[in-house]
Order: structure tokens, then sequence, then C-alpha cells
């Protein structure tokens, strides 16, 4: 049940999109978040949506699989684009019973929200979709290291980001089994009050607690047992490298951005 | 009678997308109620998943589990009551011991059959005795400070509370230590015989399920390959050795006799039967000779 998630998954296809260099497509995605709140056009984000399409379409990812990551989150985006619809008011009145008054103005604003935060989910699931975890730290590891000087610990901040990621599948798995394993016990995770159901996550909670903390300290001793030490010194078995395709997707990407930036 | 009846079961993980695994693909099969079924395969060939079919965990689709008769896949079906007649021990059950101690830890199957307290602490100490724990000692210790074997005793116990009429166990030694492994072997035969359950023991060892079985099925990439008698499964040693499960080692002694000429019968899985079938092969052979 919990396996369903596609947010945050990784799926190697060996397409163009997968093999670009990671800073890369992190900065491209920085850009593409900055631009989407930049825009205040719904024509803008048709042509967001449509450069985003392409990029799908390069990875070679099923459509309908990046589409399913906005389910889990469909209720928040109804909500939003409900409430904007109802407390906006600008322009005609289209609507109105009792209290709820819904104008032309609102409409708009609803529609604009939602989908601003459809695009916002479809770039970011484009990331992890086409970056392997690993690669992805390794680049915001490098995207950071300037700033090592001002003392930010950007080798210890992506390690820990490598291990969280490392361990969201794990967590999940076990999360589930531990499920089952209270639910073939008779514990009820679906119905009763909510004070109830709360008290009913008790017997999942702990001993996932207690497996995540074993975890920790196996982990922690394996690392130090082949003598990690942190970041000083260390070399990497797999280089990032800027080749040609990437400065030309990068240049792409940049002329995109203004270009969209100052149309729209 | 028949107490569990599977109908091509076909079960896809993560279906329709690039992820999906089919961990089983059209299983049927019957078990009669009292029957003790061992279930084998090699990691990965949709041993879990089968039995997390047979208490409804996971709903059958496409394909049927009635259990009593009762479909489980049916709209409206009371998995609870499904639950508390099939208990499903899993791997490294331990992992879900949660209370703060060992009859606390057994009686959240009971109370969550909403059982009057007295009957809940009747059930807790039954439990223990069938597991061999000790109540007086070890009911109000925490399971922290509980050694491996005894804590995996705590979890099957937790699970006998519910007095299921099935017992469903997912490689119960798993980690243990050879001596633990043969303590929990013996119990849950014992507990087979004395409670008249119907058994379903999953294992990847085959000697630890010939032993003890009346039956075997074996999986392989979530296809049921071969069903039967131990003896008669054994028999199939070429199958077995390609699907890379191998025979118990008494029966390999026994086959390699065979093989060099010996009038030897094969299906004993057990050292004292192997060695009436060779005692009978050394007599006959010295009768020929003679």
């Amino acid at each position: 049940m919990l396996k369903d998630l596609t947010l945050g998954q990784y799926i190697e296809t060996g397409s163009l999109v997968h093999h670009l260099d990671s800073r890369l497509k992190i900065l491209a995605t920085a850009g593409l978040i900055t631009l989407l709140f930049l825009v205040r056009d719904l024509r803008g984000y048709l042509v967001l949506a449509v450069f985003l399409a392409g990029a799908v379409f390069l990875a070679r990812l099923p459509f309908r699989l990046v589409l399913k990551g906005i389910r889990p989150l469909v209720w928040f985006i109804l909500l939003t684009v409900v409430l904007n619809i109802l407390m906006v008011e600008e322009g005609p009145l289209l609507w109105s019973a009792g209290p709820l008054r819904v104008t032309a103005g609102g409409l708009e604003r609803g529609i604009f929200m939602g989908v601003r935060l459809v695009l916002l989910i479809l770039i970011t699931s484009l990331l992890t979709l086409t970056t392997s975890p690993i690669t992805l730290t390794d680049g915001l590891e490098h995207l950071l290291a300037p700033f090592k000087r001002v003392g930010v610990p950007a080798h210890e901040l992506a390690m820990m980001m490598t291990i969280a990621l490392r361990f969201i599948p794990t967590l999940l798995d076990e999360t589930d089994r531990i499920m089952k394993a209270q639910m073939a016990r008779g514990a009820d995770f679906e119905h009763g009050r909510i004070t109830e159901r709360i008290r009913n996550l008790i017997p999942l909670l702990v001993p996932l607690f207690i497996s995540a903390f074993r975890r920790a300290d196996e982990l922690a001793m394996a690392m130090e047992a082949r003598c990690y030490r942190g970041g000083e010194g260390r070399t990497r078995l797999r280089e990032l490298k800027w080749t040609r395709r990437d400065y030309l997707a990068a240049v792409l990407v940049a002329v995109f951005l203004v270009v969209t930036a100052y149309l729209f | 009678m028949k107490i569990i009846e599977v109908r091509n079961l076909t079960y896809t993980y993560q279906p329709e997308s690039p992820l999906a695994v089919t961990a089983l693909r059209g299983i049927t099969f019957s078990v009669e109620e009292g029957e003790f079924i061992g279930i084998i395969g090699q990691t990965g060939s949709g041993k879990s998943t089968l039995v997390q079919h047979l208490n409804g965990l996971i709903r059958p689709a496409p394909g049927q589990v009635l259990i009593d008769g009762v479909d489980l896949g049916a709209k409206g079906t009371d998995l609870r009551a499904v639950r508390s007649k099939v208990g499903l021990v899993f791997q490294y059950p331990e992992n879900q011991i949660f209370e703060e101690t060992v009859a606390a830890d057994i009686a959240f199957g009971p109370r969550n059959l909403k059982l009057p307290e007295e009957e809940v602490e009747r059930r807790v100490r039954e439990a223990m005795e069938l597991v061999g724990l000790d109540y007086r000692a070890l009911a109000d210790r925490s399971p922290a400070e509980l050694s491996g074997g005894q804590l995996r005793r705590v979890a099957i116990a937790g699970v006998l509370a519910m007095r299921p009429k099935i017992l469903v166990l997912d490689e119960p030694t798993a980690g243990l230590d050879p001596r633990g492994r043969d303590e929990i072997l013996a119990r849950i035969r014992a507990l087979h015989d004395s409670l008249r359950l119907t058994t379903i023991l999953v294992s990847h060892n085959m000697e630890e399920v010939a032993r003890l079985v009346d039956r075997l099925l074996v999986l392989h990439e979530g296809r049921l390959i071969l069903e039967g008698p131990p003896g008669q499964v054994f028999s199939q040693v070429e199958t077995l050795r390609r699907l890379g499960l191998g025979v118990p080692q008494v029966t390999q002694v026994l086959h390699g006799l065979k093989e060099r000429g010996w009038p030897v019968r094969t299906e004993a899985t057990d050292v004292p039967e192997a060695a009436r079938c060779i005692l009978e092969a050394w007599r006959k052979r010295m009768c020929s000779k003679t």
C-alpha cells in the first residue's frame, strides 16, 4: 500500500535526461521553480507545461507515471483551489449562495494556483525521477562546496541526505511489514475516532523507532569499520563531469527561462 | 473438509509501473483441516506474498482465497474475524513487539478481539505455557531483557493467544541458532498435534520441513511447481536441483546409492528412516549374492 508512492522515486531508463550532470538538473529545477513564481499569466504556465512535457518525453518516462505523483497531494490541491475561488473577490460576480460568492477573478485565481501547484510537483518529481539519489546528493555537495568557507558543512549535509534517501524505501517496507503484523493480531489503523486512531499508532511507531535506531547504530558501526572520517580527502568512484551535452542543455534551459520570464 | 482453498491466485506489486513485479502466477491448491503443510521456495519465490493472502492482508485479485468457505475477496467480508481464525506469524516476529511487558504484548491480540479482561489474562497465561515460557517468571518482564529465542516465542504466543484454527508461520527459524531452531520446530509440531491446528510452515530449508510436514508445496518464481508428500517431492531430485533448492542430505545419500545400483527405496527424509531403507537394501543385496 505504501509502495505506491511515486514521489521521490528514481526510475532508470538510461535516457539523455538521466545522463545529464546532476548539478545542472538541480540548478535547472531551481530555475524552473523560480520561473513558476515569476510568471503571472496562465499562458506562461502553458508554455512551461509544454517544456516539461518535452523533458518527460526526452526522459522516456511514461506520462501516466509522472502524473501519478500528483495523486497523494490531490486533496491539498483541491482545497487550495476551492479556498482561492471563494476568498478572492474580483471582477463580475458569477454565482452566489448565502455567504459563498464566486467571482470571475476568484475563479481565475483558483485555477491559476491549482496549475501552479501541479507544475511545482511535476518539476520536482521530474528531478528525482531522472536523478539517482547518490548523484543528486553528489551534485548538491558540489553546489554547496563554495559555502564551506562560511561554515556550511557541505559534505556532512550531503552525507546525511544520502543516508536519509537511502533509508526511505527501507523504512517504508518496515512500516508496511509491522503494520501487517499488527493487523494480523487484530489491530485496526483505518477506523475509529481520531483519538483512537492516534492511540492505535503506538503498536506501529514503537517497533518502527526501535528498528530505526538499531539500523542507525549498525550503519554507524559499518561506516566506522571502513574508516569513514568525514569528507576530508575523500575521493569518489564516479566523478561528476561536464560534457558538451551538459553545456548545450544548460544554454537551452537558460534561454528558455529568460525568454519565458521576459514574455510573461 | 477443505479449510483453505486458493484458486488461480495472481499478484503483482506496483502494477502498471516500470517497477511492476509479479510475485504469484496462477496458484491453485487446497488444504484439508488438520493438515500440516510446508511451503518451500527460494527467496523471492512468492512464499511471503502467498501467506499474506491467507488472512486477507492482501486482497486476492485476480483469483480467489476461501477460508472455511468464506471468500476473502468478496465485499463485506469481516476480515477481523478471518484474522482471528488464521494466525499469521511473520518473519522475525519479535520486531512487532511494542509493549512494556511480555504479558501486555501477548494480550494485544485478544484485547483487539474485545474480550473481557479475565479472559484476556487466561489466554495470555495459556499462550505462554503453550510456547514454553514461565508465566510467573516472565509475564511482567520487559521484552528488552529476553533472549532472541525467547522473544520469538513471545511473538508466537501473541498470535496463539487469539486461538487461531489455522496457524501460518513465515520462516519461524530464521536467525536462530541450531538449538533454538530445533526447539521452535518441536514446539510447532507439538502445538499442531495438541491444539488440532491446521498448520502452514514457510521455509527455504529442506531439512527442517521434511521432518515435520504431511505435504509440501514448492514455489518457484511465483508458480506452484511441485506438490505432494515430502518423500514424493524429494524424489524429484533433478527438478529441485535445477530450482536451486536441493534435497535433504540423507535423501541425497539414498539417491547416490540407487545410482550405484543399490536396490534402495529413496523416499526417506530423515536419518532413522533412511537407516532402515539402507539396512533393507543391504539385506536384499546379501540375499541376492548368496
